[in-house]
Parts: structure tokens; sequence; C-alpha cells
């Protein structure tokens, strides 16, 4: 099996997950399509490293979340004169804020109508929203990694991740709301 | 990293959100990684970025920069400019030199113009001038700026 063949069937076997990662972290399936293009020419730079398969998975959703990150600072810092003037849901950040839930929340199994309608609310977050849940639940970053990653402050990551998490449940339990989420 | 076991919401996200599969890349994702490997691995050498050059074209390239930058500023230019001293001017090189000196006259004349009628215009009047000319501005940059933020409302 020549190198070209191994590189195939090992993108053939990462694809999904590298291009999930992007697609979550960017909420865009043509900005999701070029970081996860971008990953594989870098995975094939490095190919002799990483085609042992010992860590690749990893290397791949680390290359993949840096990539989205970096296009996302790009872009944040090209309109940074226009997103500076403070936004409305911008109102808490920096404040340390304790969140008033609900004793107890049921998770229960999706079916794929949900499942697909959680994907789709997911990728319509308002971006910070939606990149600070997706570190937090998909990537396993800390709040403090994430406000660092960011660049933003402690406050307002987990201002973020709240919100973004109430809107999913209002999504999926509308009767949440009653329950004063 | 552990949940919180106080916080039932992020219980709830992370029980909800595992649930989630995978989506699934594009049929065309993997032809279009090959094409652009093999894009790139056609692209010469120096044509590719400095940082992607072997480390001895990249070495080679820091001494010859500034060589050639001698080469031309040192050498060559003052060579030039000595063979364009001696060589005879010909009637066309006469008469196009003869009409950019003219335009050069031209712009210089006319700026002196305007300097002199600026001079002649009291400071006062100039400030308010030059107010007038910032309060524009701010009020495009404000318009600008409200216009954009509106458009971008439900991003």
């Amino acid at each position: 099996m020549s190198d070209s063949d191994q590189f195939e069937a090992f993108m053939a076997a990462y694809q999904d997950m590298v291009y999930s990662t992007a697609f979550r972290l960017l909420g865009n399936e043509a900005e999701a399509q070029d970081v996860a293009q971008e990953t594989f020419v870098r995975a094939w730079k490095h190919w002799d490293e990483i085609k042992d398969g010992q860590g690749s998975g990893g290397w791949l959703k680390t290359v993949a979340r840096n990539l989205c990150l970096n296009h996302l600072e790009r872009y944040r810092a090209r309109w940074k004169f226009f997103t500076d003037l403070r936004r409305d849901d911008d109102e808490d950040e920096g404040r340390e804020v304790e969140f008033a839930a609900p004793e107890t929340l049921e998770s229960t199994l999706l079916n794929a109508d949900q499942k697909e309608m959680l994907e789709e609310a997911i990728a319509k977050l308002p971006k910070d929203q939606r990149v600070a849940l997706v570190l937090y639940h998909y990537e396993d970053l800390d709040y403090a990694d994430i406000a660092v990653r960011l660049k933003v402050s402690l406050g307002k990551v987990k201002t973020d991740i709240f919100r973004a998490r109430q809107a999913l449940l209002k999504k999926l339990q509308p009767q949440a709301e009653a329950l004063g989420v | 990293m552990m949940p919180k076991q106080n916080d039932p919401l992020e219980s709830w996200a992370r029980e909800t959100l595992r649930q989630i599969p995978d989506r699934r890349a594009p049929a065309a994702l993997s032809r279009r990684v090959m094409a652009e490997i093999q894009r790139r691995a056609a692209t010469p050498w120096y044509a590719r970025p400095w940082l992607e050059w072997n480390p001895a074209a990249k070495a080679g390239s820091l001494v010859a920069l500034p060589a050639l930058g001698y080469g031309l500023w040192g050498v060559a230019l003052p060579a030039l400019r000595e063979a364009i001293g001696a060589a005879p001017i010909t009637r066309e090189a006469a008469s196009t030199l003869g009409a950019a000196s003219v335009m050069g006259e031209a712009a210089l004349s006319v700026g002196r113009a305007g300097w002199l009628t600026l001079s002649q215009v009291q400071p006062l009047y100039l400030a308010c001038l030059a107010g007038a000319f910032a309060v524009a501005w701010i009020s495009t940059l404000t318009l600008g700026t409200a216009a954009w933020r509106l458009a971008r409302r439900n991003d």
C-alpha cells in the first residue's frame, strides 16, 4: 500500500471528526470544508510523524481547532473596530455571575429529528456563545482556557456558555421556560 | 474535565450534546484535499512561502538579499548615473526632459499660489474649516458603523 493510499484511508477514517469539529466551531459548511482541507494538507506534510496512528486523531483535532480559532480571530481582528462597540448581549462581560438553575433537569434520549434540530440550533447560536459552548463541551477546555484562547474575560465565557445552554434547552424543552431556566 | 455536581444545566447539556453524532463530511472533501496536495507539490520551491523553503535556500536568501541590495545601491546605481551623465542627450530625451521640467514648474506654481491663498485666510476660518471637516468625517464614520451593526444585528 503506497503512502498516498494509506493517507486516503486515514482521511476516510477521520474526515467526519475533523469536519464536525470545524463545523461546530464555525457554524458554516464552506468554511468548515476549507478548514478540514487545510487540516489534512498539514497532516500530509507531517505524514511521516503521524502515520503510525498513535495520537493522530488528537493531532488532527487540535490542528482543526487551532485553524478554526485562527480563522475566527482573523475575522474578529478585521472587524474589530465595528464589533468593539458594545452590543446588548455583552452587558455581563467581565462580571462573575452565579446563575440560577432548576434543581433537576432530566436528560432524555434524543430522536433523529431532535438531534438534527439541536445541531441546527448550535450552528445558529451567536458566534461567541457557539464557540465557547463547543470548546467547553466538545473540546473539553475549561472556562479559564477558553477565556485565554478567545482573549475574553472569564465572566464573558461563563455568560456565553450559560446562555447557549439555555437557548438549546428552550429549543428542546419548551416547558423549561416555565421552570424559570 | 468533570462536570460540576451542582449544576443540572451543565449536566443536561453535557449528556444531551454527547448524543449528537459527528456530521458527515462532504464526499468531495478527500478529492479536494488530494488535488490541493498535488497543486502545492507542483508549485516550484521559490513560489512557496519563505518559511517552507529548505534550510539551505533560506540561508542562501538571507545572504543573497543584502548582497543584492548592496550591489544595486552601492555599485549598479552609481555606475548607471555616471553612464547617463557621460552620454550625449538625444533630441527626444531633451524634449521629454523639457516637458517634465515645465510640468514640474507648473505644479510648483500652483502649490505656491495655494499656500499664498491659505496664508491670507484668517486662522479662525481655517480652524472652522478643519472642525467642519472633522465633524463630517466623524458623522460619516458613525453612520457607517450604525448601518453596519444594524445589518449584522441578527448574525
